[in-house]
């Protein structure tokens, strides 16, 4: 087997090396070039060394590969005495170096002697073994490629159902931290982090709830100590005139005139009255909201109640020369609700009405029909309600801050008529008129009527909720 | 000659302003406003010696009413007891931040609310006098 061509690889590329600066070395061109050739001679003797390392070697190589490296090894003592010299006097090295580079060229030349190869047999295998070479690069290019390419599919594989996984919780977190408390958070037995993050967030969903607990029993008991405060306060003004106006009547009782006494019981008399109807809507209203109250459902005409309550106004509404317009609907007016309670709002709507129309004025009663409801609305043409109250005027104890002077009333009325509309599922709200005035409206839903009713009407009340009740959106 | 002392009373509730109206008589002379608004109207002409503020009023109610009244340079000075139902001492201090100089909870006790009725007003009727005195000399 040739020498040369147990070469291969890295091997082969250094003797092309040394093979391509045969014949081309222009002695013009070489000055001080002694250290890159050592460094060439060193890598060629080192190869060759480990060639005759790795491989058994006839006696006939053997002997070639003795001569080549006697020759290497003349041939790097040169270029040291040069690099030597070079340090010495550098036209002298010059010189040498000139000298010394024919001999290379001529070690090259018997380099290749040596070698049994001819220049294009060199260059014919050098060809070959570069062809090879890029062929095996194009192999391992190829392999490394189609590995690589699997690695990435496998990998982003993975990080889709990690990053899904991860986008799922995400989603999950920002419906929570959006205040959809109900929002199921899917938590897996994993062990790493992402099971890790599931159970995180379980925990940030549990805390949330707690905080919602927590914050909904302080709300509630805000709600309830406001309402002590304001019942207290409420209960105390009417107490105060009974007392106050009784005492008068006693100190007064030898020297007041029975016309300044007459005033005093009627005083007495009036705030008792104010008392006696504030503990009536108090009772009422805890009963309505504890759920304690029965409520009679039967099928009434609601034209009927509505034109019952009118009549009860007659004499108050001749007193302040209003008029009452009821413009009866020509469609069917029966409906299922508690016929007592119905009036209750309509008395308490038409009673605010009332109070709150000027002299002379106008009130209007309408019933129309909704989809899915029937509509009642009250008219009137007093000073309306502003803005910022519409929602408020339905809370216990607020009354519009428009029209409280002098106007009684407990301030639970409206709350009571909430009550009942939740009972009816139905809604109450007030609108403010654009020609002025405030139009208060209730709607008794038609889905009550029939209990066999089609799924699609179950659903429809299904939807209803009580906050839907004392609806305050649908003010302008 | 002396000058009657004059009260404004201040309050919405019609009752609340019958018995305050019982409990000064003849003694005063008073004028009633049932709104804030209404006082601030009646104050600059009547030139009151003393307010009876309620503060629970629809529009604007009894701390803003005195704070306004306190901006006028004209009833800067005029005594002010506030008289409401809210007692709270926070309640009570807010009042005294917004310039009044008494605070008195409903329900009152008559014969204290005279008290400090003619408290207020016989210190008014002293600075009346010495500041009289004082343009004489």
């Amino acid at each position: 087997m040739n020498l040369f061509a147990r070469l291969s690889g890295n091997h082969a590329q250094i003797f092309s090396l040394l093979v391509s600066t045969v014949g081309q070395r222009d002695e013009e061109q070489i000055y001080l070039e002694g250290k890159p050739r050592l460094y060439l001679i060193h890598k060629i003797e080192y190869e060759l060394k480990s060639l005759r390392d790795r491989y058994k070697f006839s006696d006939k190589e053997e002997r070639r590969m003795g001569q080549l490296l006697a020759r290497l090894a003349e041939y790097k003592s040169q270029s040291i005495s040069a690099i030597e010299m070079t340090s010495v006097d550098l036209g002298v090295a010059n010189k040498y170096m000139r000298k010394a580079n024919g001999e290379y060229i001529n070690v090259n030349n018997n380099f290749l002697g040596l070698l049994e190869l001819t220049k294009e047999n060199t260059l014919r295998f050098i060809k070959h073994s570069r062809q090879q070479f890029v062929r095996r690069t194009a192999i391992v290019v190829i392999v490394t490629s189609i590995a690589m390419t699997l690695l990435m599919a496998i990998s982003i594989h993975v990080s889709n159902v990690l990053s899904g996984q991860i986008r799922d919780q995400i989603a999950v977190m920002s419906r929570l931290a959006g205040g959809e408390k109900d929002t199921l958070v899917p938590v897996s037995d994993r062990e790493d982090e992402i099971g890790d993050l599931g159970r995180g967030i379980l925990a940030f969903k549990e805390s949330l709830l707690e905080q919602e607990k927590s914050r909904r029993a302080e709300e509630a008991m805000r709600a309830k100590s406001e309402f002590l405060a304001n019942m207290s306060h409420e209960l105390r003004t009417p107490l105060h005139g009974i007392l106050s106006f009784a005492r008068f009547g006693i100190k007064n009782t030898g020297k007041a005139g029975p016309q300044k006494l007459l005033g005093y019981f009627q005083k007495i008399n009036e705030s008792g009255n104010i008392l006696l109807a504030l503990l009536n809507d108090l009772l009422d209203l805890a009963k309505l909201e504890s759920g304690k109250t029965p409520f009679e459902f039967r099928r009434v005409d609601i034209c009927l109640l509505l034109a019952k309550v009118s009549d009860e106004f007659n004499s108050l509404l001749a007193e302040r020369r209003l008029t009452v317009h009821f413009s009866t609907p020509d469609f069917n007016t029966e409906l299922i609700m508690d016929p007592e309670k119905i009036m209750q709002v309509a008395r308490n709507l038409l009673s605010n009405a009332v109070k709150f129309s000027p002299k002379g004025g106008r009130i209007e009663i309408g019933v129309s029909r909704e989809e899915r409801s029937v509509l009642v609305s009250v008219r009137d043409q007093g000073v309306g309600v502003p803005e910022e109250e519409l929602e408020r005027i339905f809370d216990k104890f607020v009354q519009s801050s428009k029209t409280r002077t002098g106007a009684g009333g407990t301030g639970l009325g409206l709350s009571i008529c909430c009550e009942i509309m939740i009972a009816h599922r139905g809604r109450i709200w007030v609108e403010n008129s654009p020609e002025g005035g405030a139009v208060f409206y209730f709607e008794i839903p038609l889905d009550m009527q029939d209990e066999t009713g089609t799924d699609q009407v179950v659903k429809a009340s299904d939807m209803w909720t009580p906050d839907d009740a004392c609806q305050r959106e649908h003010a302008v | 000659m002396q000058r009657q002392s004059r009260i404004l009373l201040v309050d919405d509730n019609p009752t609340n302003l019958a018995i305050l109206e019982e409990m000064l008589g003849d003694e005063y002379r008073w004028e009633a406003a049932t709104s804030g608004e209404e006082a601030l109207e009646i104050a600059p002409d009547f030139q009151p010696d003393l307010i009876l503020l309620d503060v629970m009023m629809p529009g604007i109610n009894g701390y803003e009413t005195c704070r306004r009244i306190r901006a006028n340079p004209a009833l800067r000075n005029v005594k002010i007891v506030m008289v409401s139902a809210k007692a709270l001492v926070s309640e009570r201090l807010e009042g005294y931040d917004a310039g009044a100089d008494d605070y008195l909870t409903k329900p009152f006790d008559e014969k204290e609310l005279l008290a400090k009725v003619r408290v207020y007003l016989s210190r008014e009727q002293m600075k009346r006098e010495i500041m009289e005195m004082l343009r004489g000399s």
